[in-house]
């Protein structure tokens, strides 16, 4: 009989007799099973745990190793190990139950407050963790502890749980029955002293019986409490809400206080004086209501950094406690300021590896300027200065540096000095690495700052570690460890550095799990997934792909977390958990504008436009996440006495599936009378591409076609002209705009560069009644010629080339002289002037005019430079500019000029005719005001070379019937303008 | 038997005769998780192990009654949860050669050397690698324990003396003996002191551990879950 069938037989009869497990240790394994068979998600790496083997002897320890080995996967909550003799062997089967993760949690309801939010994350239920029995009894009774202490003192918590088997995740949905809020009942006082009885405590905090009973609301009142007793001088009152027993039959929370309100604490100050609020804000012994040394000698020191910051650099601040008592405190600070005095110089001594400005720049001390007359010196400020000089040079090598600073007399007022001892600089003269030997990141890609000849610092050393780190997670190695250590060099000031790097053991990426998403589309979201399975698992690609998933814009949260964090797993399965965003929002809002802008009344008598106040009204509904495709839809109104406006658009980002490419849609009705001569109306629709090259710059590609209307009964320019200026035109035009934007802050900026072309092409054959091209450019510099001086210019050229057009007779003849070209439509002009434009015109109002009426024509060219000096003014947010626009709005391209002087011709009959094409300077002042969405600006403009013209007064009427009289005119020599933001 | 049958057929018919008799392949138990600490696995051949091995070491009889399971059980918990703790000090590491060392005093203390420990261990059904895991392990928690819970203790000489009073005087005179001075046991009852102390820490770092990491008894015994 062969050896095999030996073992069979021996393994049969051991079956047919009782026997114990470990009787069938010592026979090889013929079969490893799993039951239930394992799921394809984490198959390949929980059969890899498995330390026993096929062919092998079936031992104990082996099992042991394996069931052991099996649990650390995280993937179990329980392992059986059975084994049956066959014919081939041992059969061994492990029978487990498999653990389940935590996937989304719901909590539904519950009435608000509290948020959905925070009942969830009273729950402690974390994403991808494992669930557990206990966990969601502590999340049931976390639920219920939260809800009643916001008034639902008998809520009911039922749970259903969904297991997905597939990712083992089991998404967990709590139902709330809140039932009734309770409401607050009677009040009792606790304690020994009672400042206050229960009617007092009610009123003061709010309490009033029968209202209802929120956390918010507590806390409010403890807060009133404790400003009331403030307010007496108990600083250190503690008010504490000892009981809120419910009475269920009346559902009413009697609530029990316990008021201390300690003793009362006073302070004086001698030698100076100081705002009571500046003395609350300084002075701790205010917020303990206790007093101690330590206390004191902090109030000491703040009060002396107050008054340093005032300019007082030498006072000296002492302190004392005249009474300290049960009941009252009294402390005492004697102040002595001395002089007022400025700080005039900066002194820097001893500092030869880095120059003077790369030290001044670190220091937050600083000698006086315009904007801080005394400079800015406190003792506080000079001491952390000295240390960052310190660690500046420590961190480049200088490890005996020694920096020392003294406060000076100096004529005239105060300086400060700066010693600075270097000692020697030490250097890297070798840099030994391990653990980087068959590493999947190259050594060359750290760069190391401790490189050979580098300075050594522990600076470097820790921007070293953070790069390796960061570097092996995004590689997978999840428990990099980086030790390192120095030993002195071959030389004196040199250093030989040694990094030990552990990579650990190496995770890959699993399956991603996106759940939550219940509108959009899968395809949409798949693409913003960075994660490879089978590829390291790296921390930069998880933040990327839930970047990528909040950039979507229809998602109020994205949590990214890895299931079963504590397994030990060769793959690591990725969670995405997405909430979208309501998809419907809806603004309102309202504001004034108040410019010098025209009436546009039948009255013709001022056609410079007359200061106009217009209340405004904006309405605006948003859809997001159109048809699922992360899409935005949107209309938006704006109703004021200027303009009545309605804007649809339809906005696809990443079109061709690119994040460079936004697709828009957007259709416009605008009726206009910003345009102080005539009132218009305007439809449109428009179809465009924004292509984003790179950071700094875009293109854009644009057809639109618009029909604009102008109102005959609103045009104020000669009478004969009315019905062929009025007529509505049609224009079909395409355009491109080059934006290549560099500025460091657009709101305000300091430095950089704006540049922008944008070129059209309004022609026949794209439906356009009249044929023009145009051309408008703008080119922005910024340059910091001083911390907080910018000195900034701008130029804009713009022209309107019309070809093929029909000249309407009649007014052929007044083209020509200095008159813009009427085959561009009026309501295409370029229309120039004011807050934003030439400062040297109200709204809208440079350029040529009608003859008859002096009303703005618009023009066929434009030139504008300004040129702004931006400086700090005293105060923390004041600035201001001086500044000069130079150029005009010009009735053709041809007739641009930089003549100063306006001409004037007579006609034979005695009348003027003015030319408009000339250059207009304007020079002026502005402040700025620095607020959270820009500054506020004031400009007051002088124009030396204002623009004259004949303008009639009168009405419309009267201009037609020949009455009225025509009278020369001048714009104001003085402008001023109120606005939002930087002119440019 | 003359060969009426091929040899390899006769051996198939003996078993599944064999199996018939058996009333078919019946599958055992051979191993089973016992309890969860964290994310590690206390199996119950480990437990039985352990039950064993606390005979062995205890001269006790090996079949040790069932009662003992719960005790052992615990004790394996609390060694597994300090354990645990002790990752957090990677340089707290038992070299093989301590160990070694260990396992050789211990077998030359109780057994007088090498056949009779090798005899003890077959009795007990232990193997020499289950006794030197365990002398690692305790190796391993003595270190720790010293290391987390001794280190800057200090036992006050008002304490050393209200222990001389209050405790070992008393104890004394139960016994009929006359107490030592002072000065003669000071340094003994420091050393018990500290000893209390350790414990007293080691025992609310326990607790401490029982709250954060997950401990869940699944069975005490190869057959059957208690759940």
């Amino acid at each position: 009989m062969d050896r095999r069938w030996l073992i069979v037989l021996a393994l049969c009869l051991l079956a047919a007799a009782p026997s114990r497990g470990s009787e069938l240790f010592g026979f090889p394994v013929d079969e490893i099973l799993f039951e239930p068979p394992l799921p394809p998600a984490f198959k390949a790496s929980v059969e890899g745990a498995v330390a026993v083997e096929v062919g092998e002897p079936l031992t104990p320890l082996g099992l042991r190793t394996s069931i052991q080995t099996l649990f650390r996967t995280g993937r179990f909550s329980d392992i059986e190990a059975d084994a049956v003799a066959t014919p081939g062997g041992i059969r061994l089967t492990f029978s487990y139950k498999q653990a389940w993760f935590i996937g989304e949690v719901r909590v539904e309801g519950s009435p608000r407050p509290p948020s959905d939010r925070v009942l969830v994350a009273s729950t402690r239920l974390r994403l991808g963790e494992l669930f557990t029995n206990e966990k969601l009894n502590e999340a049931v009774r976390s639920l219920r502890s939260i809800l009643r202490m916001h008034g639902f003192h008998e809520p009911l918590v039922e749970y259903s749980l969904n297991e997905v088997p597939a990712t083992q995740q089991v998404d967990i949905r709590l139902n709330v029955s809140s039932g009734m809020r309770a409401r607050i009942g009677a009040l009792l006082v606790a304690g020994e002293s009672r400042p206050l009885d229960a009617p007092e405590i009610q009123t003061i905090a709010r309490w009033k019986p029968g209202s209802s009973y929120t956390q918010d609301r507590i806390q409010r009142g403890m807060r009133l409490l404790s400003r009331h007793f403030e307010s007496q001088g108990f600083w250190g009152a503690v008010i504490q809400v000892e009981a809120a027993d419910y009475i269920p039959a009346e559902n009413q929370v009697t609530l029990v206080v316990r008021i201390d309100r300690g003793p009362r604490t006073s302070v004086r100050v001698e030698g100076a004086s100081i705002k009571p609020q500046k003395l609350r804000r300084y002075l701790p012994i205010f917020g303990r209501g206790a007093v101690d040394e330590d206390l004191l000698a902090t109030g000491n020191e703040n009060l002396r950094n107050y008054f340093q910051s005032q300019g007082f650099f030498r006072a000296e601040v002492a302190s004392e406690v005249e009474l300290d008592t049960d009941e009252e405190i009294v402390a005492v600070y004697r102040v002595d300021r001395g002089a007022k005095s400025s700080l005039r110089a900066v002194e820097i001594d001893g500092n030869r590896y880095f120059d003077r400005s790369t030290i001044s720049e670190r220091l937050q001390i600083d000698e006086r300027r315009m904007e801080t007359p005394t400079g800015r010196y406190t003792q506080a400020l000079f001491d952390e200065d000295i240390r960052s000089i310190r660690g500046l040079y420590l961190s480049n090598g200088f490890l005996e540096a020694r920096v020392k600073g003294t406060l000076i007399e100096n004529p005239g007022g105060l300086a400060v000095r700066i010693e600075i001892d270097e000692g020697s600089q030490t250097f890297v003269s070798r840099l030994v690495l391990s653990g980087l030997a068959d590493s999947p990141v190259e050594e060359e890609s750290f760069e190391f700052s401790a490189a050979q000849g580098q300075p050594f610092s522990e600076a470097n050393v820790r921007s070293d570690r953070e790069r390796v780190l960061k570097e092996f997670y995004d590689a997978g190695y999840r428990n990099v460890e980086f030790e390192w250590r120095m030993e002195p060099g071959p030389a004196p000031d040199q250093a030989v550095v040694y990094y030990d790097i552990d990579r650990g053991a190496r995770t890959l990426t699993g399956q991603t799990i996106l759940f939550g998403s219940r509108k959009t589309r899968d395809d949409i979201l798949q693409r913003r997934i960075e994660l490879i399975p089978g590829t390291p698992l790296s921390q930069s690609r998880m933040f990327a792909t839930q970047r990528n998933l909040y950039d979507l814009g229809v998602f109020s949260k994205v949590d990214v977390a890895i299931q079963n964090p504590q397994g030990i797993e060769d793959a690591k399965n990725v969670l995405l958990h997405v909430e979208e965003a309501r998809r419907w929002a809806v603004g309102a809002g309202g504001g004034a504008e108040f410019a010098r802008i025209g009436r546009n009344t039948a009255e013709l008598t001022n056609p410079a436009g007359d200061a106009t106040f217009s209340p405004r009204v904006t309405l605006e509904v948003t859809r997001l996440n159109v048809w699922g495709k992360a899409h935005t839809m949107g209309v938006r109104t704006r109703l004021s006495l200027l303009q009545q406006r309605g804007l649809f658009t339809y906005e696809a980002p990443r079109w061709f599936d690119s994040d460079r490419w936004i697709m828009t849609v957007t259709g416009l009705y605008d009726t206009f009378r910003n345009v102080n001569t005539f009132t218009g109306r305007r439809l449109e629709g428009a179809f465009q591409l924004s292509q984003q090259l790179n950071r700094t710059t875009t293109v854009l590609y644009r057809y639109a076609y618009r029909r604009t209307t102008i109102d005959q009964n609103t045009l104020n320019i000669e009478p004969l002209l009315v019905p062929l200026v009025s007529q509505p035109v049609r224009v079909g035009q395409i355009s491109s705009t080059y934006i290549s934007d560099r500025r460091d802050d657009p709101t305000d900026t300091r430095t950089g560069m704006y540049n922008t072309v944008n070129i059209a092409l309004a022609s026949k054959l794209l439906g356009s009644q009249p044929n023009f091209a145009r051309l408008l450019a703008q080119n922005s510099t910024y340059h910091l010629l001083r911390p907080q001086v910018v000195f900034a210019r701008t130029l804009q050229l713009g022209v309107n080339l019309p070809w093929a057009g029909r000249m309407i007779e009649g007014i052929e003849q007044a083209a020509t002289a200095g008159r813009p070209d009427p085959r561009v439509p009026i309501s295409e002009r370029f229309f120039g002037g004011g807050a934003n434009s030439h400062r040297g015109f109200p709204y809208n109002q440079a350029g040529p005019r009608d003859p008859a009426t002096g009303f703005a024509l618009g023009g066929g060219s434009q030139f504008l430079n300004s040129v702004e000096l931006r400086f700090p003014l005293p105060g923390a947010d004041i600035s201001g500019v001086l500044f000069h626009d130079a150029g005009n709005v010009y009735s053709r391209p041809g007739r641009i000029s930089f003549r100063s002087t306006q001409q004037v011709r007579t006609s034979g009959e005695g009348a003027k005719e003015f030319d408009f094409d000339y250059m207009v300077h304007a020079l002026g002042l502005g402040f700025r005001y620095r607020t959270p969405i820009g500054p506020v600006r004031l400009d007051l403009a002088y124009i030396p070379n204002a623009s004259r013209f004949v303008g009639f007064e009168g009405t419309r009427e009267q201009l037609l019937m020949g009455a009225g009289t025509f009278r020369e005119q001048r714009i104001s020599s003085f402008q001023f303008h109120f606005s939002l933001g930087q002119t440019f | 038997m003359p060969s009426l049958l091929p040899r390899g057929l006769y051996c198939a018919a003996v078993s599944v005769a064999a199996l018939f008799v058996s009333g078919g392949l019946i599958a055992e138990v051979v191993d089973r998780v016992a309890a969860i600490v964290g994310t590690e696995a206390i199996t119950a051949s480990q437990l039985e192990s352990e039950m064993r091995l606390t005979a062995m070491l205890n001269r006790a009889p090996r079949n040790t009654p069932p009662e003992a399971a719960e005790e052992t059980l615990r004790r394996l918990i609390d060694r597994q949860l300090i354990l645990g703790d002790r990752l957090a000090e990677p340089f707290l590491v038992v070299e093989p050669e301590d160990a070694e060392r260990e396992l050789r005093a211990f077998g030359d203390q109780q057994y007088l050397g090498g056949r009779n420990f090798e005899a003890a261990l077959a009795y007990y059904d232990l193997t020499a690698a289950d006794f030197r895991a365990f002398v690692e392990e305790s190796i391993a928690f003595e270190r720790y324990v010293s290391f987390r819970f001794k280190t800057g203790l200090d036992a006050s000489p008002r304490a050393v003396e209200a222990y001389y009073h209050d405790v070992y005087v008393p104890s004394q005179a139960e016994r009929g003996e006359p107490p030592e001075p002072l000065e003669s046991v000071a340094a003994t009852v420091a050393e018990i002191l500290l000893e209390q102390r350790a414990n007293e820490l080691l025992a609310q770092r326990l607790n401490e551990l029982r709250v954060l990491i997950r401990v869940e008894v699944l069975a005490r015994t190869l057959e059957g879950a208690e759940r």
